[in-house]
Order: structure tokens, then sequence, then C-alpha cells
């Protein structure tokens, strides 16, 4: 899975923005898109993991993991913006 | 080698003798005559003898007079003693680098996100004390604030940072800590558990410790106590050391100098890590070679060719130019999508630039060399070998024709036309050869997007049931359809299920009742049919099922398992089947309490009710538990089923069967909840969350059970058969059992207060370019507006719930002293043990 690529999570369809790995696991930062795949006000943050060849994907809810990945998002966005 | 017990006693015995001796003083000490070994003053005599018997253990021979065995032993065994140190030293180490990998990996992400978060505050405080500088901007208050919140967010988000990077050095520096702690007293013991003459001296802390170990000691005193100061030192100063450890700065050197001098620490220094290949590169790799056979052919090639300039200046055959060009071109692509993000798989193989996906691929398919590689060319190919091998099979049914020749009455046809060609075949044959012909129609038509099926052909999307179809009706492909076992086994199961149904429905007049088992049944029956000509199978629970029937398939389980309660149910149950009402716990004509302590799992006499499953088991699967001599068994719609078992003996296998009974009990449990939700499943046993521990001790006493039935060292504890060395494990388990079933379980919890994340197989799919474009042009923006969204949030719940604060110098001082009074505790306690 990879930046714009658009997964499917219970019924609704989220587009991937960014992707990070921490302690070993991998993380995805999706916001939610429409039916014409424009994004919606909806952002979650994923764990994915590839299991028998297949994509599975849990939405993060741990508090204090979704402040380390926010920090870490807003790393990269920040890195992003100064390479320009 | 594997050394027998005599061999190992003496071993140890003389590993002992040396160990002594390298503690004592020299005064203490004697040397072996004729040789260098010394050992305690009174000790050369047992030494050589035992030597001498470990010698012919150890070398399968007996001694000459040399004494030379002696230092042979010694220094054999020195080595050993040695090797050991250094193995338990590499394994210490290995587990500390692994219990503080991720940590440490985590700590230095977080540092480089600080770096970055500060260096952006400090650009914004700049611009925005410029900004409140200039009179001009005095009446733009909207901008002013702004930067006022940009600011204050990222002093928040600093905090929050930093905050984490505290909890991280503490917990790893405590980690390591912990072990030297361990270390310290290991040694200090050993000086305590030597006896009087030994050689030794006061560690740093004054703790009396082996003269051997003082330098050792005093190292890793050293580096606790610099590890305590580091946890009180500012985030800002703080470096991860040999990914094991976090100090400041200023402590870098001396640590990396302890470090070094530590035996334990010494294989903690990090690895460099290899390059790992990029994502192309084995591409690229084959891409050059081609480049080089093409530059290589202006060489080799005879006669006057035309040459031309590549576009990377090469001199090469005009001929080859397209195709050279081209794999420049497709090299230029591929060395791109090595490190640009994000990139689109092209062929299962290549990695592409998301935006670029049609100009490469539009390249690929003008490029001779990747014909190989292009998945549609390969199932062509695949498809034209398939023709020529069914063209012959219709040559062969022909030619039975030919055979048959003489017969005046053969009955043979004419196929139908392929091309410009027909068959002409036996009446019997013309099926199958017709099929033949449409299956070769098929592969024959072109097209970009075949679909592989059953690895027999490739043929469009559209066509794929109708391919299925054809292939499944002709006696050609018979074998080469591959067989779904696992549907098998459940469709057989079904008809089993459905036949036993039937017999009792009709049996007890309950034909009704069961109507809707029977359709349910019948629906599960159809699923699993149809999965054998469905081309998106999907592997569920044990089958392999077509996507779009999962969830239909699932609520025909959850209905069957309903109506399965209901009809286990007394309460529900309309008809008037009486549940076999057998006592367990209580199980002997002849009581041994003595038995029921150990083999029982339900320490009460109260009669428990064992439902009787509605499909009618075969009387040799009949409920063989225990009954108590005289128990009354109640009226049974199954006969059968109740099998009154006198002076019953208690075995491994009645307790097994007893256990088994319990858990299908738990799994009863979870009809009507959301197995997503309130379930989970071990070993096959789904069971509500609250029942996961007493299903998990029925497992483990069942393993105890069977482990005993095998078990060559085992014990006999009232009449059950157990591993010696489970014997104490099964006990508690038993107990642990009763205390389970002692304590109440509360209501299960709604959906909502339960925050189990939901995992979840996904699809993936790619933008289509326009719609790809424009995403990438906005993508950055969506972010920002999304991390500004998840900002708030975390300030708004720290702003309710955390205060964060750095802590002062009074609050520092007051740690430390803390950490002093802990230090002088725990130096005089141990002192008193000495």
């Amino acid at each position: 899975m990879d930046i714009s690529n658009v997964i499917s999570f219970n019924n609704l369809e989220y587009i991937i923005l960014d992707k990070t790995t921490l302690r070993n696991k991998d993380y995805l930062y999706c916001v939610q898109i429409d039916s014409n795949d424009l994004p919606l006000e909806e952002y979650k943050f994923f764990k994915s993991s590839i299991e028998n060849n297949s994509y599975y994907v849990e939405e993060v809810i741990d508090e204090d993991l979704q402040k380390d990945l926010t920090a870490i998002f807003a790393n990269n966005y920040l890195n992003e913006e100064q390479a320009g | 080698m594997n050394e027998n017990p005599n061999q190992m006693y003496e071993k140890q015995d003389l590993l002992d003798m040396i160990k002594e001796a390298k503690n004592l003083n020299e005064t203490e000490l004697e040397t072996i005559p004729g040789t260098n070994v010394k050992v305690k003053k009174g000790k050369s005599a047992e030494f050589q003898v035992k030597a001498a018997n470990f010698y012919r253990y150890h070398y399968n021979q007996f001694l000459n007079n040399n004494i030379d065995y002696v230092t042979d032993i010694y220094n054999l065994l020195e080595k050993e003693m040695n090797l050991k140190n250094q193995e338990y030293n590499m394994s210490k180490a290995y587990d500390i680098v692994k219990n503080a990998e991720e940590n440490i990996q985590y700590f230095n992400n977080l540092q480089e996100t600080l770096n970055t978060v500060r260096k952006n505050y400090n650009l914004k405080s700049t611009e925005y004390a410029q900004f409140i500088k200039d009179p001009a901007n005095l009446q733009n208050l909207t901008h002013r604030q702004e930067l006022e919140v940009e600011l204050q967010k990222l002093a928040e988000n600093q905090d929050i940072i930093i905050k984490r990077l505290e909890e991280l050095r503490t917990n790893l520096n405590n980690d390591l800590i912990n072990v030297i702690n361990k270390e310290l007293d290991f040694m200090h013991n050993n000086y305590l558990n030597t006896l009087n003459g030994t050689n030794w001296a006061f560690g740093m802390d004054n703790n009396a410790v082996l003269a051997t170990d003082k330098e050792r000691y005093d190292n890793l005193y050293v580096l606790r106590e610099i590890l305590k100061v580091a946890n009180t030192k500012d985030v800002n100063s703080l470096v991860a050391i040999n990914n094991i450890l976090v100090v400041s700065e200023d402590q870098k050197d001396t640590v990396l100098n302890l470090l070094s001098k530590i035996d334990l620490f010494k294989n903690t220094e990090p690895i460099p890590k290899k390059e790992e290949p990029k994502r192309n590169d084995a591409i690229l790799n084959e891409i050059e070679n081609a480049l080089n056979v093409i530059r290589g052919k202006v060489n080799t090639t005879l006669g006057q060719r035309l040459l031309m300039n590549a576009i990377d200046g090469s001199t090469i055959l005009n001929e080859d130019l397209e195709e050279y060009n081209n794999l420049i071109k497709i090299k230029e692509y591929l060395i791109a999508g090595n490190f640009k993000e994000p990139v689109a798989k092209i062929w299962d193989m290549m990695y592409v630039e998301g935006l670029k996906i049609n100009e490469f691929t539009g390249l690929l398919n003008k490029t001779n060399f990747f014909n190989k590689y292009n998945p549609n060319i390969i199932k062509q190919n695949e498809n034209t070998n398939l023709i020529n091998e069914l063209i012959s099979y219709l040559d062969t049914l022909g030619n039975k024709v030919a055979t048959y020749n003489g017969f005046s009455n053969l009955n043979i046809k004419q196929t139908n036309a392929l091309g410009d060609k027909a068959w002409v075949v036996t009446a019997e044959d013309l099926d199958e050869a017709n099929r033949i012909i449409a299956i070769i129609k098929m592969l024959e038509v072109p097209n970009t997007n075949l679909i592989n099926v059953w690895n027999i052909g490739n043929v469009a999307s559209n066509q794929v049931s109708e391919f299925k179809n054809l292939i499944n009706s002709t006696r050609y492909f018979s074998n080469r359809i591959p067989e779904l076992k696992a549907n098998e086994e459940a469709i057989e199961q079904i008809k089993e299920d459905l036949k036993e149904l039937i017999i009792y429905a009709r049996k007890n007049n309950l034909e009704v009742t069961l109507m809707e088992e029977y359709k349910l049944l019948d629906e599960k029956f159809n699923i699993l049919n149809k999965a054998k000509l469905a081309d998106n199978l999907v592997p569920y629970e044990n089958v392999m099922l077509p996507e779009e029937d999962i969830a239909r398939y699932q609520e025909i389980n959850a209905r069957l398992n309903a109506l399965k309660n209901q009809n286990l149910n007394p309460e529900n149950n309309n008809s008037n089947t009486e549940p076999i009402v057998i006592p367990l716990g209580t199980p002997t004509a002849e009581p041994q309490p003595s038995v029921i302590e150990l083999g029982s799992v339900t320490p009460t006499v109260t009669p428990q009710v064992i439902p009787v499953p509605p499909t009618v088991p075969t009387p040799n699967e009949a409920y063989t538990g225990p009954v108590a001599e005289g128990e009354q068994l109640a009226v049974s719609p199954v006969k059968d089923l109740a099998v009154p078992i006198k002076n019953l003996n208690i075995n491994n296998d009645t307790l097994i069967n007893q256990n088994l009974v319990e858990m299908g009990k738990l799994t009863q449990k979870i009809v009507g909840y959301d197995i997503n939700y309130y379930c989970t499943t071990i070993k096959g046993y789904t069971v509500l969350l609250q029942d996961k521990e007493e299903l998990e001790t029925l497992l483990f006493l069942n393993e105890c059970l069977e482990n005993g039935k095998e078990a060559i060292d085992y014990t006999i504890v009232n009449g059950i058969k157990l591993d010696s060395t489970q014997v104490n494990s099964y006990q508690e388990a038993l107990a642990k059992l009763e205390n389970i079933r002692k304590t109440p379980k509360g209501k299960i919890e709604p959906v909502m207060d339960i925050q189990e994340p939901i995992k979840a197989k996904v699809s993936v799919r790619y933008l289509i370019a326009d719609k790809l474009e424009k995403f990438m042009a906005n993508r950055k923006n969506i972010i920002k507006k999304g991390l500004q969204k998840n900002l708030s949030k975390i300030i708004n719940n720290l702003k309710n719930n955390e205060v964060i604060s750095v802590p002062n110098d009074t609050e520092l001082e007051a740690i430390l002293n803390e950490h002093k009074s802990e230090d002088g505790i725990e130096s005089e306690n141990i002192g008193r043990g000495l």
C-alpha cells in the first residue's frame, strides 16, 4: 500500500496520505473520500500489515499512539514543506 | 558429545576446584607435582584422581603413566569455563539489545522530530517578532492571532515530544539498571558462598566481592550511578549509546569507556546495517545487461551497418536504436521509482512514480525486451499453446472415426466449424468436441486484460464463468480442475447433517419445527457447491467461498448456532425432550475422595444438565462421562445416548471427555453475540472473552492428561496418570479453575464500551490518472488540514486532563536526593547481610 492508494475499510473508502514505521509496525495516515474520490473531513490513523499476501488494517484508537503518530506525520509534513 | 552422569559429576567437581583455586591466596594453594596446575592445599591428590577418571571418560582411553593428563584436563576445563562465560555474556548482551531495540529506535525518531519542531518554532518566533515590530501591521490582528496560535501549537507539540522522550529515557535506563543490580547481587553472593581463605576485596559501595570480580563489580557500579544521574538530565542533551542506554552528551565518553571494559556490554555495539537493495535494482541490472549486449553488437556484427547515436551518446546499430532508447528511458523511470514516492507497482515487479504509469507502460509495450515479462503476452502465449493442444485433441477424436472404419452403421457427426475447419467425430464425442471448439474460440479472442482460470487458460473477465462451465463439462479437463477439498469435506458434513436431521425430524414428528434448520443447511450446501464455479474465492473459516457469499454464509452459521442453542435449551424447547441429568464431579460407586480432588474439575456434587444435541449422534458418540451407580437417567428422545456406566474407573480419557463437554458448554454461550467484539478463538474454540481464562485452563488440563497417557516418566496420582513434571502445574490449574468458577462473571459490556480495534482485510485500488494528479497537487493541504484537526484535539485533551511540566531546578534536586537516599538504604541492607 502506498501513498495515493485507496483502501476500503468498514464499507468506507480512504486515501492514503502518508505512511510511517514506528516500533516495527507500519502506520497509515488516511482521509475518507466520497464516491467521486474527493476528501472528506474524516481523518484516520491505521495500523497496516500483510498476512497471507493480503493487506489488513486496523484503526489506531490508542490516544497516546495517536499523539505520537500526529507528531511524526507533522514532522514529515514540515520536511516536505521545506523541501518544496 | 553426550556426557554420562559419572563424567558430568567428575567434571563439575574439577570445575569447582579450578574456580576455588582462582579465588584463593597463594599461601592457600599447592602445585600438583610435575605440573603448573595449582589447587587448594590438600586437594592435589583428589584433583589427580578426578582428572584421571575424567580423562578416561572424555577420551575413551586409559592413561599412560604420563602426568601430562592433569595439565591437559586442566586446560580443557579452563577453556570450557571461559567459553561458558563468553556464551553467557553474549546471550545477556543479545537480550539487552533486543529489549531496548524498539525504544531506542523510537527515541531516535522522536529526537529528530523534536529538532524539526523546534526549528520551526524558532522560525515562527522570528516571523512573529518581526511582524509585531512593524507599525504597519498594528491593524492586522487576524494574522497576528494566526501566528500566535501556530506558535502555541508548536510549543505544545514540543512539550508532548519532550514528555515522551523523558519516559523512554527513564524506561531504557531503568531496564539496564535492573540488569546491573542483578549482576552486582550475583557477584556479591558469589563471595558469600565461598569458604574462608578466599581472596576478596571491597567493591566501591563497600560490599565484599571476590578479588577476581572487583574490577567488573566497580565498573558496573559506576555505570549504574551514571545512569541514575542521566535519568535526571535535560532531554536536549541526551544521546543514545550502543542501542541500549541513554545518557547526556557530557557522560558519553565515560560511558563508552566503561562499556568497552565490561564483558557484558562488549557485544552490544551497534552492528552497521548493510545497505538494502532498492526495489528496482534487480530489473535495473537486467536492463543494464541488455544494454551492454546491444552496445556490444556494434563490434561483433559483420558487414557494413548503419550506426546511430543513442540518447545517452552511445553508438549502436540503427536497427537497435528504438529498443535501446526505450530501455534507457525505462531505466530512468525505474531509477526515479527507487527513491520517489508515491509509487505504483507495474507487472508485480517494477515500481514507478504514480503519475508516470501511463507513459511507462506505453514504453514497456513498445520494448521487445519486456515481452518476456508482459503478463498479457505471457498469457496469450499460454493460450496459443493450449489451442494447439486442443486442436491435437480434436484430431484424436476425429481419428477414432478412422479407426472404426468398416462399421457401416457407425453414427458419425460433423462438429461446429472452427474457422474454415471442422471435424468428423463419433456421435458420442460430438458434444465434447463442440465444447472444445467453443473453448478454443474463447481463447482466440484478442484481449488486453486476460484473467487466468485455474492455471488452464486465460480469458476476458466477462467470460470467466462461461469458460469455467465449459471446462467443467469436458472430459479433457476433468483432471485439471482444482479440487476444493475443504469445501468437499464441508459439503459431505452438511449431507450427513441433513440426513440425520431428516431422520430425527421424522422420528419425533418435528418436521415443521426443524424446517428452518433444514433450509439453512440446504442454502449452505448450495453456496459451497456454487463456489466450484466462482472465480473470486477467498478463505473463510475452513472453506473457500465467493467473496459476495461470505456475509450470507456467516449469517447462516449464526442462525444455525442460534437454532441449535434454542433446541438445546430446555426452557425454549417446545418438544417433549427432556435433558439427560448426569452428575459431574462425584463419579464413582466407590468414592475415592482423592480422585475427586485431583481428577474432577467440578468439585460440587450438584447434578448438572448435559444438553442433548438436536441432531442424533450415533450410539458410539454417546456421552461416556462418569455416571454414579444407580443414578436415574431422565427420559431422552435418544435412548441410545444414555449409557449408564457402573463401577466406573476414572482415567485420563474420562476426564478429557468431561473437560471437552465443559468446553462445548462455553462455546455455546457465544450464541447471540457478535464474535468480532465479544469473543476470542483459541485452538478452534470460540468463547466469550470473559470465558477465555476458563477455556485456557481446560485446554491446559487436557494437555496434561494427554501428555500423561504417553509419558515415560509418570506419576499415578489418585488413578490419573500424569507426566511427573506436570503434577504440580496440573493441580495448580485445577485450583485456578475452581477459582475462576467461583468468581462471578459480570454482564457483558455493550459494544460501544469495548475499545477493541477491528482488524479488517482491505482491498487496494489506484486513482485514475487525472484524479491522481489532482490529489497529488492537493495532498499537502489535505495533510495540513488533518494535522491541525488532530493537534487541536490533542491540545484540548491536554488542557482538560493533563498538566505538562518540565521539572524545575528545585524539583530536580529533590529527585537527585531521592536517588541518593535509595542507594544508602540499599548499601546498608547488603552490609547487614554480610
